[in-house]
């Protein structure tokens, strides 16, 4: 089987963006870190060109790549990187139970991931039950008809809207009729953030805080 | 990249030859900036070398070349040498996206004349424009000096800032176009002006379908936004002698220090093309429609019968040079009126700057935003 270029791109590609992501936690110097984050998110919108999905992967490099981490990188490189190092490893009474919180947050979704799974097998058996029994016996029984209700009510499934030759109109019309609530509502949540950040700013002083 | 090796040959030709243009325009545009800045300032720029010294920049060349490489003691080996290259690859990227001339016709083969024709050609420059950052951050932080990592976190700031208004003043220009592709944009502004409105078509024929007749405010923005984005004065503070040494390319010197010229010659040559795609009509000659232009060169065949090319393709191959000449000197115009802005105005402080691109840019970019599209709405006022 001869490789294709869509083949190529996609290894190349799958290669350079789990390989930076990797780097992103193997790396000592934080602002390596940041930087292969970055490397990682335009990988991903690269990846995201070869899937035809042009707004998005040109969206993913504008944001991700080209504001969120540059304000990552920049406030980064502000920290006087050995000091920040001596104080993460010390052993005062805040470290250690900032540790012990981590490790407790880590317990309660490992714990809540493995409780829920029976629950939603026997959920997706019924639902299976259900729909073969209607299949083969077409039995329009009210008991059977509840279950189906009861059970496909919770999951009801969003309508796929059809390929079109302008994927960028169709989904800012989607965007701006169906969504428009939650575009508004998450447009206020980000100047919520933007206002808190600012005010914690203001109240502690700045950079110019004396810690230390 | 191409399905058959041909194609294949001709992209990676296309890509070397307009990369290695970009790349030898500088020096010419260095020597315009010094020749054409010490006419300016009543003084006369370097004349020794060569005839109206233009060997000069040959001769900076030979010296940065043979120059010492260095790299100071504390600074961090890898992204101080990354940097440079950083800077340059955006301004690199984003001229991929322009289109030069329309595409040629010839034995066969289709060539377009830009190197990635892209359905969102207009936001991907945005895009890849802000990835312009990381450049100048890696290169100031990974100096090790502070003068250095200051200018870095100034240039960034600022250019983070203009961003935002290069954007907004976009969507007024996409809100009356209607397409991200260039190629489309620059097809809407053939012929005379001529536009619909409250329903009636209306023509001018006086001034050409240019981008700037619709959107004179964004051109202003962009304008503007664009000297920002590159550095360039009134918005040098980032590399400003006089303030910080030089900012965020204090510690580079020889071949480094030339890429990070080379890096805001590109910025600027992809600036003036934008500025020349989007705003007066791109690679088109005014008033005259693609169409009437090959009707032209087809009635004059005969005369230029003589090279052995089937008539088709000869029409097509005349075309595409005199929209590849239309461009150069739109473009060229553009880069004249950087080279000029900057030996003309001083240069802002750096919270002047910051009050304009934030308080005063952004507001009157909204505002342009809500105009264009009531007009738009109201009185199907587009361009045709």
């Amino acid at each position: 089987m001869t490789p294709t270029t869509e083949d190529l791109l996609f290894h190349t590609l799958a290669f350079l963006a789990t390989g930076s992501a990797l780097l992103v936690v193997m790396m000592t110097n934080p602002i390596y870190s940041a930087l292969f984050l970055a490397l990682s998110m335009s990988v991903l919108g690269l990846m995201f060109f070869t899937l035809e999905a042009y707004f998005i992967a040109v969206a993913q490099i504008t944001v991700y790549a080209g504001a969120v981490m540059v304000l990552f990188v920049m406030v980064l490189m502000l920290f006087d990187l050995h000091k920040e190092h001596e104080d993460i490893l010390r052993v005062t009474p805040l470290n250690v139970s900032k540790l012990i919180a981590i490790g407790a947050l880590c317990g309660i979704l490992v714990g809540v991931g493995l409780l829920k799974a029976p629950h939603k097998e026997d959920t997706l058996r019924k639902t299976e039950a259900a729909i073969t029994q209607t299949l083969d016996q077409d039995v329009t029984s009210d008991a059977s008809n509840e279950l189906i209700v009861a059970e496909t009510k919770s999951e009801a499934p969003v309508e796929k809207p059809a390929m079109t030759d302008e994927p960028t109109k169709t989904l800012a019309k989607a965007l701006y009729t169906r969504f428009l609530f939650a575009f508004e509502v998450l447009g206020l949540v980000i100047l919520l953030v933007l206002v808190g950040a600012v005010a914690l700013a203001k109240s502690k002083g700045g950079t110019h805080h004396a810690a230390h | 990249m191409g399905d058959t090796t041909v194609e294949l040959i001709v992209n990676a030709i296309k890509i070397a030859v307009i990369f290695i243009s970009i790349v030898s325009t500088v020096p010419l545009l260095v020597w315009v900036e010094r020749r054409g800045g010490a006419f300016i300032q009543n003084r006369l720029g370097p004349n020794r070398v060569g005839p109206l010294g233009l060997l000069q920049l040959a001769a900076d060349a030979v010296k940065f070349i043979f120059k010492e490489e260095f790299i100071p003691d504390r600074a961090e080996k890898v992204l101080y040498f990354m940097a440079p290259g950083l800077c340059l690859l955006p301004s690199a990227l984003t001229f991929a996206a322009i289109p030069m001339g329309s595409p040629i016709e010839i034995l066969g083969f289709t060539i377009p004349l830009q190197i990635a024709n892209l359905d969102v050609g207009l936001i991907y420059i945005l895009g890849v424009a802000s990835l312009g950052v990381y450049g100048v951050l890696a290169a100031g932080w990974s100096s090790g000096n502070k003068f250095a990592l200051m200018g870095a976190m100034r240039a960034a700031s600022q250019m983070i800032s203009y961003e935002i208004a290069l954007g907004v003043s976009l969507i007024g220009v996409l809100l009356i176009f209607n397409t991200f592709d260039l190629n489309q944009i620059v097809a809407l502004q053939s012929g005379p002006l001529s536009f619909g409105f409250f329903g009636n078509p209306v023509v001018i024929s006086f001034l050409p379908n240019w981008g700037i007749f619709y959107q004179p405010l964004a051109f202003l923005l962009f304008l503007t936004a664009a000297f920002a984005e590159t550095n360039r004065l009134p918005f040098d503070l980032p590399e400003g002698e006089s303030e910080i040494v030089a900012g965020f390319h204090t510690e580079y010197g020889g071949f480094k220090f030339n890429m990070f010229f080379m890096a805001e010659y590109g910025h600027m040559i992809t600036s003036s093309a934008l500025i020349a795609t989007l705003f007066f009509g791109g690679f088109g000659l005014p008033f005259v429609t693609d169409g009437a232009l090959r009707e032209f060169f087809n009635s004059q065949y005969q005369a230029l019968s003589f090279i052995p090319l089937a008539q088709a393709d000869l029409v097509s191959v005349l075309t595409a040079v005199t929209y590849l000449l239309s461009f150069i000197i739109k473009t060229g115009f553009w880069l004249f009126f950087f080279i000029w802005i900057r030996w003309s105005l001083p240069r802002f402080r750096y919270d002047q700057l910051m009050d304009l691109g934030w308080k005063t840019m952004l507001p009157w970019g909204l505002v342009n935003i809500v105009v264009t599209a009531i007009m738009v709405f109201y009185s199907q006022y587009k361009a045709v």
